[in-house]
């Protein structure tokens, strides 16, 4: 029983994700709701992003020092910390503050409209609620994601660097120098590529766990809650493949 | 509520307009690095070995980055075609006989392709290859290792034996180390001759100094030999004396000669005297009768003494010559 309720689980996710993919490819497109979202998703993330990724960056590096400097090292510390962020640390940090901000967002906000009826209302007016709703919704992450990746590289590069200015008193230049001289263009288009399916990961599950809540006051919750989890579970499972499979293009 | 919404798009615009400035920033970057946007060309060179050395690695000259590795690929057997992609402004600095060769950024660092510029007029141009230094294979290393540490094994072995055996006294070495054979006194005795000899020498040496000295500066007559000048005209007219009298002699030996063939031909006095036997006989005989003849004469004259004629004479000059040898004896 438990496999065959696990089955069809499957197959609603499944159907549910061809749905939003050939509706994002094709016509009627909802752009201004799409914009709107990619405005929530992108410009009210930025803020906590830039931060996060500061002080990730930050620490990162400081962390990262006594065991360089134990061989003697420390000039390779711009090399290690951006290899690291570019790679990895921008990548999964967006990644991971965008399912708890983005994911619980979109699924309670689709949750309590599911649960409402609004969403049923919807559709009996004729208004398509799943490209209005979820397309928008699943676009603006999958855009947005890698351009909050650049965001949150620079801003943990910049944490990175001034640490290592404090300490070592290493100029711009030379650091920036170091950074460029280390990372790859397979460094960077992987990192954006790897965040642009982070992004549908958030945008997808919150909007499945929203658009199936259950009903009654705590379907909301239970929607919220699996948006974030499944999501967050998604991204280290996308960054693993993800790794696998830009090996391949590593010399 | 339209405000708000133009809004919204104008910072949806400035993030992603920022958002995307940086990420093409970032890869002129890291493009820059890997002269994807400079004005490059191609060099080749071909190792045997290239020790790692991959896609992405960096070309040196004179410690400078000057390009970054594009291709490493095995042409043929014991053949690594290595593909350079140098900046456009360094073709100046390498020459046609340019080396390279394959090093190491550091201790653990990357491989690196390390180009020696060269001394050729030429400079180098787009598709060249140049020579190349391959690294010394690690094994061969290892075998050239090995190889010493053997034979260093025998060296040891034998200087061992050779240790022992000085040690032990033998051979010449031995005895001199060891102070006890006849060689090691006998060397000592020829040290000691050796000392006196040089303190001969030195006196002797001193010596000749003086002479030379003396020869140079003294008043004998070396040193007007060596110095003089007048001397040489002094020699040179005792010479023509000396020319002089030899040609006298020979005068005088060609009429001596003449004088003798003449004794020898016996037709004069001396002649016959010396070569005609039966004169000398005749002679000789004469001789023998004068002996007897003055034999006979004494005999003569003892009896005239005894002649009472003149015996008185004979007895006064007896007496005169006792007294005067008794006088003499006074």
């Amino acid at each position: 029983m438990k496999i065959r309720n696990f089955l069809i689980r499957i197959a609603d996710i499944y159907r549910f994700v061809a749905r939003a993919v050939r509706e994002t490819i094709l016509p009627p497109y909802e752009w201004k709701e799409t914009l709107h979202q990619c405005f929530v998703v992108g410009n009210r993330s930025l803020f906590l992003i830039a931060f996060t990724s500061f002080l990730a960056g930050v620490v990162f590096t400081r962390q990262s020092r006594p065991s360089l400097a134990s061989f003697g090292a420390e000039s390779w510390l711009p090399s290690l910390v951006s290899q690291a962020v570019i790679r990895s640390l921008g990548p999964l940090i967006t990644g991971l503050i965008c399912a708890g901000k983005l994911g619980s967002n979109i699924g309670a906000e689709l949750g309590s409209m599911r649960v409402s009826e609004q969403i049923d209302a919807m559709e009996v007016s004729g208004t398509r609620p799943f490209s209005y709703l979820v397309v928008s919704r699943v676009t603006a992450t999958t855009l947005m994601l890698p351009l909050l990746v650049v965001f949150a590289d620079a801003m943990a590069l910049l944490g990175s660097y001034l640490t290592v200015n404090t300490i070592n008193s290493t100029g711009f230049m030379l650091y920036f120098n170091d950074v460029s001289v280390s990372v790859t263009y397979v460094d960077i288009f992987s990192s954006i590529i790897k965040a642009g399916f982070f992004g549908f990961a958030i945008g997808i599950v919150g909007c499945y766990a929203g658009y199936h809540a259950e009903r009654g006051t705590t379907g909301v919750g239970r929607a919220a809650n699996t948006a974030v989890v499944a999501s967050m579970i998604l991204i280290f499972i996308v960054d693993l493949l993800s790794l696998q499979f830009i090996n391949l293009f590593r010399r | 509520m339209k405000t708000a919404e133009v809004k919204q798009d104008i910072k949806l615009g400035i993030f992603v307009v920022s958002g995307v400035l940086l990420f093409v920033l970032a890869a002129f970057f890291i493009g820059s690095e890997n002269n994807l946007f400079s004005r490059t060309f191609t060099v080749m060179a071909v190792f045997k070995n290239v020790e790692g050395l991959k896609r992405g690695d960096n070309v040196w000259l004179s410690g400078v980055k000057i390009g970054t590795v594009r291709d490493v690929t095995i042409a043929a057997e014991g053949k690594v075609l290595v593909t350079m992609l140098l900046k456009e402004k360094q073709n100046e600095f390498i020459r046609r006989d340019a080396t390279a060769s394959v090093g190491s950024d550091g201790l653990v660092g990357n491989k690196i392709v390390v180009i020696r510029p060269g001394v050729a007029p030429q400079n180098i141009a787009d598709n060249d290859t140049i020579n190349s230094l391959s690294p010394t294979d690690t094994q061969d290393l290892i075998n050239i290792a090995k190889d010493v540490g053997e034979n260093t094994r025998s060296l040891t072995f034998n200087l061992k034996e050779v240790a022992r055996r000085v040690s032990d006294g033998q051979g010449i070495v031995g005895d001199l180390i060891t102070d006890k054979g006849s060689f090691s006194h006998d060397l000592r005795e020829t040290a000691t001759n050796l000392r006196q000899v040089g303190a001969n020498m030195s006196k002797a040496s001193a010596q000749l100094n003086d002479l030379v000295y003396e020869m140079k500066n003294g008043q004998g007559v070396i040193h007007k030999l060596v110095s003089d000048t007048t001397m040489a005209a002094v020699f040179d007219d005792a010479l023509a004396n000396v020319q002089k009298v030899s040609a006298n002699s020979a005068k005088i030996a060609s009429e001596l000669e003449e004088v003798v063939s003449k004794v020898n031909n016996n037709d004069n006095a001396l002649g016959k005297l010396l070569a005609d036997t039966t004169f000398a006989n005749r002679m000789e005989k004469t001789m023998v009768n004068a002996q007897s003849a003055s034999a006979k004469l004494d005999e003569n004259m003892e009896a005239m003494q005894h002649n009472f004629l003149l015996r008185g004479y004979f007895r006064k000059k007896e007496k005169r010559e006792r007294k005067a040898a008794e006088a003499g004896d006074k």
